[in-house]
């Protein structure tokens, strides 16, 4: 639990304490109360037996995958089944919660309205006022479920169905305690209440049908497919079947995925408290995309997390497969189960296949304006056809390579998976972004501990190739990724090098010695690298540099170099041997040099 | 321990001979006949190796002015040693006061010395030797990150007239290196003179007019007219350094015999003085 979630954990706490109190003076219905029979497992089996048994289909009327767009002035219906837009409508105000697609109708805050549209053409079906703040809303073939809160200083938080045929009122709870963004699956309404409990009230009559309560974690998050529900917080969620009464993880159907550090932003489903993630948000390019089957055991999910242009698929905490949308958030995305359907800012729409990240479908919902937001009705759906070959390590450098600053954390996880691939091609393109002056500084260190980390002796061309750039004052060219390559070099010592490459590896790396417009602080590092992969080769260069060099102040005056080529030299026969000595031996020699050779040659 | 010493350069003549080669190849062809010694040349001979750096440096200095070829061939020696930045420089110097061929890939190896200093003293030896090699170091030494070094390549170059130096002391002008513009004008010519005139707004103003202004003062520009052209591109150049350069020309040509390029100048400074009031 996040420090933020366990403060606001333990004010649910000092409340449900409070609640205790009033308990008895009234102010909760009796569904939400206090005296409730917590975790029955036979009022859960009276709600699974009577829930519908939803298969994975959409779930509106006409069964057709459906999804309902929306963005500052516009609402639009796309059928995904005959890819064509149904409708599209303007509006005066953008949404001000999420959307949610009944069985022939589509649910909307307006303003201060909770509006019904027909499904078929858009059109207004009925329109009320709704009172206080909408905190969410949900809806079923029939019922518009809608979650609010009224007052300043005393809060009451009411949940409130109403008929989707003509939006009269069909019952109403409320509660002195904070009630979160409801979800309908089946013939129930799932009211999350003081992030501890879920109550599930019956849609028809509202009345209290179970209630769970979880032990060890909060309940902050609900999900609803047409098959299955889940609710559970931040770190895992579980599925409503049997095992649910247990109100313990470990003796639930949970839902859980390690996910590297980068990702923490990313979120199983929406926070039904939080206020800002009401209506669309960042929060909805910050999700986790993810299947189980309904019934029986939980395999290991592998979730694939979207990140506002990004998908990244997630096994055990590594990247499976990563997919780039040039240029333009996604609103939205979702699992339908066969598919990963996204829709972008620009009105497009991308269909990825879940299990190789190649892209399905491209197309354009024909939408006016831009977006932010969508609802999907589209489970089971895959569009027709095969999805392309997937390129993720592509898409992994296309990350790297965005400019987008707020994507460094993501850069950071592209680089870490990039590091699984090896070869030439990969490296040099690396390299290139290396020497790209408006990658941010992090990024380029993230990249140079990979390259280092990786080993890859079959890089080695590709580090050459780099080297090649040689610093031009006229040209205003710089060498600026000399020491990072020269440093990924150096840690190839030991591997097995192709002669012809190390051969020409040698030769840059010697020219890069001899350049005086090699920073003091490189040359420890080509010193090294040509150590490395010298094979014996390197040990003439190295003899003259000592000497040119050995009397000159500002050289031997650096520790990193004197240790160098001291350790260079070291590793040589006899000829090197009896150089050092010589050096050392020879009072204009520079004193500092002189004391380190001593003391190298003393262990020899 | 003078054994030791002559041990220890044989062997690191031998060590370093690939890296130095024109320590070894070095074969004096000085046919100059010796002058008499100004300075005890032995001492100052066994000096060249000592290991107190300004004992060295004030032999080296001695010797500059020897021109016996067991001199030459004593700092060649030892400049093959790795000595101090400042021995090696003043020894350049005594080198290149009596150049042979054979110095050149010693003074070249100098010239991309990681001493900045050293470098500069190299290429500035270079110009005593017309060698291609030598041409090429200092066409190098224009890219140096060094302003010191790049100046000391420039005005070798500039002096030699090389035109092969035309299109970087160009590029280094336009970054505005005060050097190239005094090299580019011992280099150039009318018809030169006349393209850098068009290169006005495009150039930065003041080493452009420090350029034409060094071509004025040329004794062997000419004729008037074409420094009547020269001061009248300088002229339209905006910034005050157009007047500089004028004032300078008109200070440093005698008012006798008249020139008219000379009675230009000063008009133009009139009118951009009397202007500025």
């Amino acid at each position: 639990m996040s420090g933020t979630a366990f403060v606001r954990w333990c004010n649910r706490m000092l409340q449900v304490g409070i609640l205790a109190g009033l308990a008895s003076c009234g102010g909760a219905t009796q569904a939400f109360g206090l005296a409730a029979d917590d975790n029955s497992p036979a009022a859960l089996q009276r709600v699974l037996q009577r829930s519908g048994a939803p298969a994975r289909a959409p779930r509106n009327s006409s069964g057709t995958p459906l999804l309902v767009v929306s963005g500052p002035t516009v609402l639009a219906a796309y059928d995904l089944g005959a890819q064509t837009l149904r409708w599209q409508i303007p509006l005066k105000t953008a949404v001000a919660a999420h959307v949610q697609i009944g069985g022939d109708y589509v649910a909307a805050v307006e303003g201060p309205q909770l509006v019904a549209h027909d499904l078929a053409t858009g059109s207004v079906r009925w329109a009320v006022p709704s009172e206080g703040s909408v905190l969410g809303v949900a809806a079923s073939a029939n019922v518009v479920v809608m979650v609010s809160r009224t007052g300043t200083a005393k809060q009451l938080w009411r949940v409130e169905a109403r008929a989707a045929k003509d939006g009269r009122v069909l019952w109403r709870h409320s509660a002195d305690g904070q009630m979160g963004a409801p979800a309908v699956w089946g013939n129930y309404v799932f009211v999350p209440f003081l992030s501890q409990w879920l109550n599930v009230l019956a849609l028809d009559s509202g009345a209290a049908a179970v209630r769970l309560r979880a032990a060890d974690t909060q309940i902050s998050m609900v999900r609803s497919t047409a098959d299955a529900l889940f609710f559970g917080s931040r770190k895992s969620m579980v599925r409503l079947d049997s095992r649910a009464t247990s109100g313990r993880l470990s003796e639930s159907s949970a839902v859980m995925a390690k996910l590297p550090a980068q990702l923490s932003r990313v979120t199983w489903a929406q926070d039904v408290y939080s206020p800002t993630e009401i209506a669309y948000s960042a929060a909805d390019r910050t999700r986790l995309l993810w299947r189980v089957p309904a019934q029986g055991e939980i395999p290991e999910v592998a979730p694939t997390a979207l990140y506002f242009r990004f998908l990244f698929n997630i096994k055990q905490g590594d990247i499976q497969w990563a997919f780039s949308n040039p240029r333009v958030e996604f609103v939205g995305a979702e699992h339908t189960g066969a598919a990963i359907v996204a829709v972008a800012g620009n009105g497009e729409l991308v269909v990825v296949d879940p299990t190789t990240g190649g892209q399905w479908q491209r197309v354009a919902l024909g939408v006016s304006g831009p977006l932010n937001g969508v609802a999907f009705d589209a489970d089971g759906w895959a569009p027709a056809g095969q999805a392309a070959g997937a390129d993720t390590q592509a898409a992994l450098l296309a990350i790297v390579a965005d400019r987008d600053a707020r994507f460094e954390p993501m850069k950071e996880l592209a680089i870490a998976a990039l590091g699984r691939y090896t070869g030439p091609e990969v490296t040099a393109q690396l390299l290139q972004l290396l020497a790209d002056a408006r990658l941010a500084p992090r990024i380029k260190d993230v990249i140079v501990e990979m390259l280092v980390k990786r080993q890859d002796p079959t890089s080695l061309p590709a580090y050459t190739a780099a080297l090649q750039v040689r610093t031009d004052y006229l040209a205003g060219v710089e060498a600026a990724a000399l020491g990072p390559v020269a440093r990924a070099v150096s840690m190839l010592a030991g591997k097995e090098v192709a002669a012809e490459a190390s051969a020409a590896a040698l030769a840059t790396l010697h020219a890069h010695l001899d350049d005086p417009a090699t920073p003091l602080a490189d040359l420890e590092k080509v010193i090294d690298a040509m150590s490395a992969i010298g094979k014996g080769k390197q040990f003439a260069a190295l003899r003259a540099h000592v000497v040119a060099y050995r009397a000159d102040p500002e050289m031997c005056g650096n520790g990193a170099w004197r240790d160098a080529i001291v350790r260079a030299l070291m590793q040589g026969g006899a000829a090197e041997t009896e150089l050092l000595r010589s050096l050392a031996d020879d009072a204009r020699t520079h004193g500092a040099l002189r004391e380190a050779l001593a003391q190298g040659l003393r262990g020899k | 321990m003078l054994l030791r010493n002559c041990a220890l350069r044989l062997r690191w003549v031998v060590c370093v001979g690939l890296a130095y080669p024109g320590a070894i190849a070095a074969a004096p062809t000085v046919k100059n006949t010796p002058k008499p010694p100004l300075v005890d040349t032995v001492a100052a001979l066994a000096n060249l190796t000592s290991a107190d750096v300004a004992q060295a440096v004030k032999a080296a200095n001695e010797l500059a002015a020897s021109s016996e070829p067991r001199v030459h061939e004593a700092l060649l020696d030892a400049l093959a040693f790795g000595p101090h930045p400042q021995f090696v420089a003043a020894a350049l110097v005594a080198l290149a006061a009596h150049p042979v061929a054979a110095d050149v890939p010693v003074v070249v190896n100098f010239a991309r010395n990681r001493n900045s200093a050293v470098r500069a003293a190299a290429l500035t030896a270079l110009g005593a030797y017309k060698h291609a090699s030598a041409t090429r170091a200092l066409l190098g030494g224009l890219r140096d990150q060094d302003a010191s070094v790049r100046a000391a390549a420039a005005q070798v170059l500039g002096a030699q007239r090389e035109k092969a130096a035309i299109q970087p002391l160009l590029a280094l002008l336009a970054k505005g290196d005060e050097p190239a513009a005094r090299a580019l004008a011992q280099l150039a010519d009318a018809d030169f003179a006349r393209k850098l005139a068009e290169q006005i707004g495009e150039l930065p103003d003041a080493p452009l007019a420090q350029c034409l202004g060094a071509l004025l003062l040329r004794d062997d520009f000419g004729p008037d007219s074409a420094r009547s052209q020269v001061v009248a591109a300088i002229g339209k150049i905006p910034s005050s350094d157009a007047i500089s350069a004028l004032t300078e020309y008109i200070e440093k040509t005698p008012k006798n015999p008249p020139r008219a390029s000379r009675r230009e100048a000063e008009a133009l400074v009139e009118a951009r003085l009397g202007g500025n009031e």
